[in-house]
């Protein structure tokens, strides 16, 4: 089945004062209809800047930005600015950004907020319209419809996360990116979200791109995960594959250095760190804390397609280069 | 109470006092609501509780910074009563904070930043600071230490930043040291290097440590005892391994369960945690405080009454109305609960 | 520090706000070495004692030429001829001789005046002057009996006028069939001096004033206005950087200190700035200095005093509540920091990138207050600023009677300081607010 949301080559650097910051330089997946896609980083990794290059949300410095998003057989990146804004970006593709909940507006109830959406693209024609709309979406994300009338300093932080949630779903988009929606949660409220979001995949179909630096909020929605290293998709594979034997040694190293509360292992700190974003070794950016470098990791390595289905960026799996161990 | 206890806290409270307007009153935000517990010297501690349990006050109090509403605090066998007695207690505590960041001065140098309390405290020579600032940047593994003096906090990465701050925390050489989040605002990678660094730092030098957090996976190989708190009480105490194999607080179990490893079975099913969000501190349920999400909960008891601490098992102690019938610990007993004078 | 001045090199605006900051500066050094500071005030306040070979109000000698060397400089004419002495008998001596010059312009000149000196015990010489024009025609001028030092001024001897039947400067100038413009060529002024001392002796000085003076001119009292141009450099940029480093550093301490300790303290300092912001400040500081003194330290007092507690405390004071709560102060606390060391060694050090471009920015403010001041009237009675050249110039009528330069030199030099003042203090808000800058 023709994937939903096929990215290739997207690249988006930033001007600063110090130099060009190639913070998404070279990424590829896909998100299949109806599938979760967890993009997986550190901090640093490029993978806030990932969520803004896919909806066009840039800054004034932006100093490049290339390659193809493909939504629905569409090229978003030939769309002219005002034509993504009024098709595409809430109306077919939407973000809960970061921190969520400190970015909804103050001095706005929380009905009005959520109702802004359809205002602004015609999708309602009279204020009671508009309320019908917006209580189903908070009873959907399960808040009491009556909270519409409240202000977002009265509600808290967990009730915050599912009013942002509801927001993004207001058009139903066929794609929601999600950039780190629990993390600053609590755990039990974590687990509730968690289980939200399962449920509105299974009852929407609506395809989320889940960005995260949680292994295990990734196991929880993801059916193929994204691993971003450096500005780049390192490894982009079903989860199952990634979750129990990952491919990629940054991966197999991110395991090793969590603390896992259940599994009977001391973690292994990963030492080192990334490589700057403004200038990028030339070969492959994980070389240098790699516990399997060898020669050929002086080149960019390929992106080379393993068995089940899983592409990795690295050496080890390319079938020409030598296999020195 | 044991002899060997370098803190014991008993039925400690800490309350702030909620002001509309900047002086009308409208009541009391109970933070910390009753705690009892013992620290030995060298024991590492981990208290967790999700945000808005209190335990963040309960760190405040615990490091001389929160002035405690009632209750009794004995350090090293003594009580502290007046302001001096806590003021001297104070230097004996260490207080690593969450965020790296904010807890460094931008404008110092780490030099400079380890100095201060040395100065402050009147560790007299500059020979003698500066042997002491390179023994303490060793201690927590940034070497060489000469390189990192005259560095600012913004040249650090995250992990380096939050050694430095526990590194400014142990200069004093503490018998005790409280650590509010020290990991969370790091990166899963990063974590574990300050755990280790903490947890050398505990065994070597026989450091005692309080390590607050909301996140239970990280107690796992740092603490040897774990205390659960929910909304500004203990609801359960034990050692890691008995409250990871057996918890017996219906709260505990919740956490635990709803603590998620990267097991990609978690996508398939809904996990069962209870609903609904923690309570009100200013307001806070009858009885048990849990008693609204609790899945076990007993009508007629656990709203009416708050449970007592008992003893499960030895060293295991939970306070819930489902083990009554188990001897209650000596340490605690919930007592007198209404407003100050 | 130095990462900051590689930063701020960047932007071309401080570069020029450097680069003029530079040269005033270099004024400044310039002004107090060439004419020390006693030498300066005497000169000033002496007024047209001091400058009497000064023409009055001349415009500056750069604006002469950009008309093309029509204006007429000052020719002092001081020897002449040699003297023709001659014994009449008696003890009385006859000394004569001519000072001769060539006028090469066709403007006649502002003024004429002869410089005597005179050397005698009892009786003072008589000397009569006469004038020779081109021609050969002579003109007899006055016969008197000069003082020691004495001055006769020949344009304004009324009787010189009656006789001539014009102004001295146009008449010796000019000839009847030519009476609008002056006639170049050779003059000379004849002495004829009668001495009645055996050791008596006179000399004479011809001044033929011309309207351009020196690098800036001159002013009513025929003061050069290179003096206060230059000396009011150092004086303004000192008034501006004092008044500025005074309030600020006191707001920032006091704004910290009220911020900390929070309660009373804080609530006083809050009410009496926002006491001192209704009060009026120009219209105190004219009370001051009508009521009280003008000197410039009185004044800078006072301005310093009124600029402790404005607008700049609210501003700190937000900043202070902020960083008070930072985790670092709170570890302050805990390692057992006194209050006065986390007010000056943790907070206040916090408000310098914000101090900075607002302190730079303040600068120009004061400069103008100064001149301000004393345009009205209350500037200080005895140094040379900016303020008092465009008073001076403001009281004499300066713009409706041609001598724009007058008003238009120090202005120029007020304004090429708030410039680059404001330069630097923009590019310094870009270095350290990030938030500001445009990539």
């Amino acid at each position: 089945m023709e994937a939903l949301l096929r990215v290739e080559d997207l690249q988006l650097h930033f001007r600063t004062a110090a130099g060009t910051v190639r913070a998404v330089d070279g990424v590829h997946l896909e998100v299949g209809r109806g599938r979760t896609v967890a993009v997986l980083g550190e901090s640093g990794c490029g993978k806030t800047s990932l969520a803004r290059a896919l909806l066009r949300l840039l800054p004034r410095n932006v100093a490049h930005y290339s390659g193809r998003v493909v939504l629905d057989g569409q090229d978003l990146m030939a769309l002219s600015e005002e034509r993504f804004r009024q098709e595409v970006r809430w109306v077919r593709l939407s973000l809960v950004p970061q921190a969520a909940m400190n970015s909804l507006n103050p001095v706005l109830r929380v009905g009005d907020q959520v109702a802004e959406p359809l205002w602004l693209h015609g999708r309602v024609r009279s204020a009671a319209q508009a309320r019908a709309h917006v209580e189903e979406a908070l009873r959907r994300v399960g808040v009491p419809a009556e909270f519409a009338d409240r202000y977002p300093f009265e509600l808290s932080g967990g009730m915050r996360q599912r009013v942002a949630i509801a927001m993004a779903l207001i058009l139903r988009p066929s794609l929601v990116i999600l950039d780190e929606p629990t993390s600053a949660l609590d755990v039990l409220t974590q687990a509730n979200l968690l289980n939200l979001l399962k449920s509105l995949r299974w009852e929407l179909q609506t395809s989320f791109l889940l960005i995260t630096h949680d292994v295990a909020t990734a196991s929880e929605l993801a059916d193929d995960v994204a691993l971003m290293y450096a500005g780049q998709i390192v490894e982009f594979g079903p989860a199952d594959r990634f979750l129990r034997d990952p491919l990629h040694p940054y991966a197999r190293a991110l395991r090793a250095s969590v603390v896992s509360l259940r599994e009977d292992r001391t973690p292994q700190p990963l030492p080192g760190r990334p490589p700057s974003l403004l200038n990028p070794p030339p070969g492959c950016r994980f070389a240098d804390r790699c516990p399997s470098r060898f020669a050929p990791c002086e080149d960019p390595p390929p992106l080379v397609t393993a068995e089940g289905g899983s592409r990795v960026l690295c050496w080890l799996y390319a079938p020409e280069a030598p296999r020195v161990r | 109470m044991s002899g060997d206890a370098l803190l014991e806290v008993r039925d400690l409270a800490t309350w702030y006092e909620l002001r509309r307007w900047g002086f009308v009153h409208q009541g009391w935000v109970r933070a910390v609501d009753g705690v009892s517990l013992q620290l030995r010297d060298g024991e590492a501690v981990a208290v967790v509780g999700e945000s808005g349990c209190g335990k963040s006050t309960l760190a405040k109090t615990l490091l001389g910074l929160a002035r405690p509403l009632r209750g009794e605090v004995r350090f090293e066998g003594r009580p502290l009563v007046s302001r001096e007695d806590w003021r001297r207690y104070r230097r004996r505590v260490g207080y690593v904070q969450q965020d790296p960041y904010g807890a460094l001065p931008p404008f110092m140098t780490v030099r400079r930043i380890l100095e201060e309390p040395l100065v402050v405290n009147g560790v007299a020579s500059p020979a003698e600071r500066r042997a002491r600032v390179l023994e303490s940047l060793e201690a927590v593994q940034l070497v060489p230490p000469q390189e990192f003096l005259s560095r600012f906090p913004h040249m650090l990465s995250g992990g380096q930043q939050q050694r430095l701050v526990v590194a400014r925390a142990t200069i004093l050489r503490p018998r005790l040291l409280v650590a509010d989040e020290p990991v969370s605002m790091l990166d899963a990678s990063v974590r574990v290097e300050v755990l280790q660094v903490l947890r050398g730092l505990q065994q070597r030098n026989r450091l005692a440590v309080v390590y607050i957090t909301h996140d239970l996976s990280t107690v796992r190989h740092f603490c040897e005892r774990v205390l659960v708190m929910y909304a500004g009480k203990l609801v359960e105490q034990a050692a890691v391994e008995d409250l990871l194999r057996d918890p017996k607080h219906p709260y505990s179990q919740a956490l635990l369960s709803a603590i998620p490893d990267p097991d990609p079975e978690n996508a398939r099913r809904l996990r069962p945690v209870p609903a609904g969000e923690p309570p009100s501190l200013v307001r806070p349920p009858s009885g048990c405080r849990f008693h609204p999400r609790c899945p076990h909960a007993i009508p007629g008891v656990c709203d009416r009454q708050q449970p007592p601490d008992f003893e499960v098992r030895p060293g295991q102690v939970a306070a819930c109305w489902l083990y009554e019938g188990a001897p209650v610990a000596a340490a605690a007993s919930a007592r007198g609960e209404g407003e100050p004078s | 520090m130095k990462g900051t001045l590689r930063e701020l090199l960047r932007y071309p605006s401080a570069v020029a706000g450097l680069c003029i900051l530079a040269v005033l500066v270099g004024l400044s050094v310039y002004a107090v070495v060439a004419v020390p500071y006693g030498e300066a005030i005497r000169l000033w306040s002496a007024g047209e004692a001091a400058w009497p070979r000064n023409p009055r109000f001349a415009r500056p000698e750069w604006l002469g030429w950009l008309a093309g060397g029509q204006l007429p400089r000052t020719l002092v004419v001081g020897a002449g001829t040699p003297a023709r002495e001659r014994d009449l008998g008696g003890g009385v001596r006859q000394v004569e001789w001519d000072l001769a010059f060539s006028y090469p312009y066709r403007r006649f000149p502002p003024e004429l005046a002869v410089f005597f000196q005179a050397d005698y015990r009892e009786q003072a010489p008589q000397v009569e002057l006469g004038w020779r024009k081109p021609d050969g025609t002579r003109t007899p001028l006055a016969v008197l009996s000069p003082r020691r030092q004495d001055i006769y001024r020949v344009s304004a001897d009324a009787e010189l006028r009656r006789a001539l039947g014009g102004a001295p400067e146009v008449v010796l100038f000019s000839s009847p069939d030519q009476p609008g413009q002056a006639i170049p060529g050779s003059y000379a002024l004849e002495v004829r001096a009668f001495l009645f001392e055996p050791g008596s002796a006179v000399r004479a000085e011809l001044v033929v004033y011309g309207e351009v003076h020196g690098l800036a001119g001159t002013d009513h009292l025929r003061r050069d206005l290179t003096l206060p141009l230059l000396w009011g450099t150092p004086i303004a940029l000192a008034f501006g950087l004092l008044a500025a480093v005074g309030s600020s550093l006191s707001t920032l301490c006091i704004a910290a200190v009220g911020a900390w300790y929070g309660g009373w303290v804080d609530g006083l300092i809050q009410r009496v700035t926002e006491v001192n912001l209704i009060l009026p400040g120009l219209p105190i500081l004219i009370m001051i200095g009508t009521l009280y003194s003008r000197s410039l330290w009185v004044i800078l007092s006072a301005v310093i005093l009124l600029g402790i507690f404005g607008g700049g405390i609210k501003t700190y004071r937000a900043l202070f509540l902020q960083v008070k709560e930072a985790p670092y102060v709170e570890a302050a606390r805990a390692y057992g920091a006194g209050n006065l060391r986390i007010v000056f060694f943790y907070l206040i050090p916090r408000a310098v990138p914000v101090l900075l471009p607002q302190f730079v920015t303040l600068i120009p403010g004061f400069v103008f207050l100064e001149a301000t001041l004393a345009l009205l009237g209350l500037g200080d009675p005895v140094l040379p600023t900016w303020g008092k050249v465009i008073e001076d110039a403001y009281r004499a009528g300066a713009l409706y009677v041609g001598h724009a330069y007058w008003v238009l030199e120090p202005a120029f030099l007020l304004m090429l300081s708030g410039l680059s003042f404001t330069l630097l203090g923009f590019a310094l808000d870009r270095v350290f607010n990030p938030r500001l800058r445009e990539l």
